[in-house]
């Protein structure tokens, strides 16, 4: 474990100087807007090293450590990164409270959070436990047709688990993405022409935004779209050369296809700002290649499901993805209907957060006070301001293509989180303009503050438990370790399994993945494969033929056990 | 030369004014406050009503204001909820 902490430190640090160095070398003129390019080119560096590694077999701590090590050592040899201490601005009091509690919040819950969501379990990461355990990419697809859905972010929580061969880290991956969002929403401030103090007010309502920060601590990937959205918003604004805006372009689609929702508007914004003038010196050759890359890595998923399945989104088919029977979880295409509910819904009453702060936002904006009020300040800001007024056609935009194009459910409003950065730059821009709205700011991030702190989706108490537990084994679920078979366990295929929990912390047991129709064909496969315990559909008819053959009995949830194991 | 008074008002700016009264109407008064100042704000930033700047300043942080304590009344109980399960 100690070694995998070296070579995580390693590679980090390569990777980071690396991204410096091309920051250093292409700088835009803005320092805000340089720590977002930074922030771009890691997280591509980083998608793109694991990416290469999957494919390759490669996908361990000393590979990717070596890889990290060759990097620090060009760049320090070559002394393209001026190592120096780090100056950080003279931030206001308030701002600068907000933005160290959420510093300290995040990290804390990185460190005590386990994932609980049902998708997250389900289809997001038993890929990354089928990736960890193989050393790399492998066809086993699970218990979800979801699965096959792009899986960027997925990437870079590989990183933050394949070093230590643990998840304990797995939530940096959104914490990383959080703060991008975060370091948008003070430059998106200083691009339209805010004093450093009010971005600073912008980054800490974005940072204490609960949509944006209770997605990054629950491996929810919906935040990390907001983020790249409010990250490519900055770059359209700084004019950066065109390889620098496909970054964030490649890196969104990779994570999910919703990014590309948002595209028609940020397309409007390049040509309504066509006519500023260009803000970074044009950088062909390594734009080329940085933007090559993303393009690469984003579309790779895509390619990957058209040669297997046919069909770049697999699995949506002509009509969408189904889930439970009649319940389209993914439309495909835009459709009228599908904007009224969305938009009727969002007016009706999501828009005040009625509900508590789960990270799905069940029935919820996320966007707390601060993006709420900050949306009527935008509202405000685009009468007075050019460049605001861009900015807010160019939301409104994204905002109605978004929500055209997503399945009006509980949970559809997630979509259009990249709005919550905007909205505080709204409320900043108010509070500049008006003095007397700079204590409303204040007590929206202390109401704010409050909220982030434990979300919804954790049973009450589960804190004192998880923080009760070591590192090592640090799990929630009924599917403790106690009660598992150690070295593998099986799992059948079906509706409202979650493998994920089954892998350990540690990836340390085997998941089978059953798919047997009979109760006499799934205990011939479990005696082949020597399985003592698997994971079924209690009301399915393999299990209820296995349980009448004998020698199997229900332990907890849908937990099936061998009596006497073998 | 058209006299200011009568400036004609776009039929367009009857739709955030029509979506007041639909809130209004829509449900119990309590629930519909918010949502009914928002659309008159709406309907006065945008009418043309050259409202004079500290009337309009005036109307952002009252607006401002509503909505935030609405938000706080609505997230009240289960951030206590929450504070009482830590």
């Amino acid at each position: 474990m100690a070694l995998g902490a070296l070579w995580m430190l390693i590679a980090n640090l390569g990777v980071c100087a690396v991204s410096a160095a091309l920051v250093r070398r292409h700088p835009s003129g803005s320092r805000s807007l340089d720590l977002v390019q930074f922030l771009l080119i890691r997280m591509l560096f980083i998608s793109a090293a694991v990416g290469l590694a999957g494919l390759l077999g490669l996908l361990s701590a000393v590979p990717l450590g070596l890889a990290g090590l060759l990097a620090l050592a060009a760049v320090l040899l070559t002394r393209a990164v001026p190592f120096g201490p780090l100056r950080l601005p003279a931030l206001p009091a308030v701002p600068a409270a907000a933005l160290a509690f959420a510093g300290l919040l995040m990290a804390a819950q990185v460190w005590f959070f386990v994932p609980v969501i049902g998708d997250v379990l389900s289809y997001h990461l038993p890929k990354i436990g089928e990736w960890i355990q193989h050393r790399g990419f492998t066809s086993e697809w699970g218990t979800d047709p979801r699965s096959t859905f792009p899986s960027g972010f997925e990437l870079i929580e590989t990183w933050w688990v394949v070093f230590l061969h643990h998840d304990v880290l797995l939530e940096m991956a959104g914490a990383e993405c959080w703060f991008l969002g975060v370091a948008s929403a003070w430059t998106l401030a200083r691009q339209v022409g805010l004093a450093a103090s009010s971005a600073a007010l912008s980054a800490a309502g974005a940072a204490l935004t609960p949509g944006l920060f209770l997605q990054a601590t629950s491996g929810l990937n919906d935040g990390a779209v907001a983020s790249l959205l409010a990250a490519t918003t900055a770059l359209i604004l700084g004019r950066v050369p065109w390889g620098f805006l496909l970054i964030p372009v490649g890196l969104g689609l990779g994570i999910k296809p919703t990014y590309g929702f948002a595209l028609p508007g940020l397309a409007l914004l390049l040509w309504l700002d066509r006519r500023e003038p260009r803000g970074m010196p044009a950088a062909v050759r390594t734009g080329a290649v940085l933007g090559s890359l993303a393009l690469l890595t984003g579309a790779s998923w895509y390619l990957r499901n058209l040669v297997q399945f046919g069909d770049p989104l697999h699995p949506m088919g002509r009509l969408g993805a189904f889930i439970n029977e009649g319940h389209i979880a993914q439309q495909v295409g835009p459709r009228w209907t599908t904007l009224f509910e969305n938009l009727r819904r969002l007016f009706d009453n999501r828009i005040y957060d009625r509900e508590p702060y789960h990270p799905m936002l069940d029935l919820i904006t996320g966007w707390g006070p601060f993006g709420l009020c900050g949306a009527v300040g935008l509202l405000w800001a685009v009468r007075e301001r050019p460049a605001l007024r861009r900015l807010g056609w160019a939301a409104l935009a994204s905002t109605l293509v978004t929500l055209s194009l997503v399945a009006s459910d509980a949970w559809s409003l997630r979509f259009i989180l990249f709005l919550a950065p905007l909205f505080c730059v709204g409320l900043a821009w108010a509070a500049e303009e008006l003095p007397l709205l700079r204590p409303l700011a204040a007590a929206c991030l202390l109401v704010q503050a409050a909220g982030v702190i434990m979300p919804a989706s954790l049973p009450p108490g589960s804190l004192r438990e998880l923080a009760g537990l070591s590192w090592r084994e640090r799990s929630l679920g009924p599917y403790g370790a106690a009660a598992l078979p150690p070295d593998q366990v099986g799992c059948m295929v079906g509706p409202g399994i979650r493998p994920y929990s089954l892998y350990g912390p540690a990836f340390e047991r085997r998941v089978r993945y059953l798919r047997q129709e009979t109760g006499a064909e799934l205990a011939a496969e479990l005696d082949r494969l020597g399985l003592n315990g698997f994971l079924g559909n209690p009301g399915g008819r393999p299990v209820k033929e296995l349980l009448a053959l004998g020698g199997w009995k229900r332990d907890v949830g849908s937990l099936y056990l061998r009596t006497p194991p073998r | 030369v058209t006299e200011p008074s009568s400036r004609r008002l776009s039929p367009l700016l009857l739709i955030p004014l029509a979506g007041a009264v639909w809130r209004l109407l829509a449900r119990p008064w309590k629930d519909a406050w918010a949502d009914a100042a928002l659309w008159i704000f709406l309907w006065l930033l945008y009418s043309g009503w050259e409202l004079r700047p500290e009337r309009r300043r005036a109307a952002v942080c009252i607006l401002m204001l509503a909505l935030m304590a609405r938000h706080c009344l609505e997230q009240l109980p289960w951030t206590l909820d929450m504070i009482r399960s830590l």
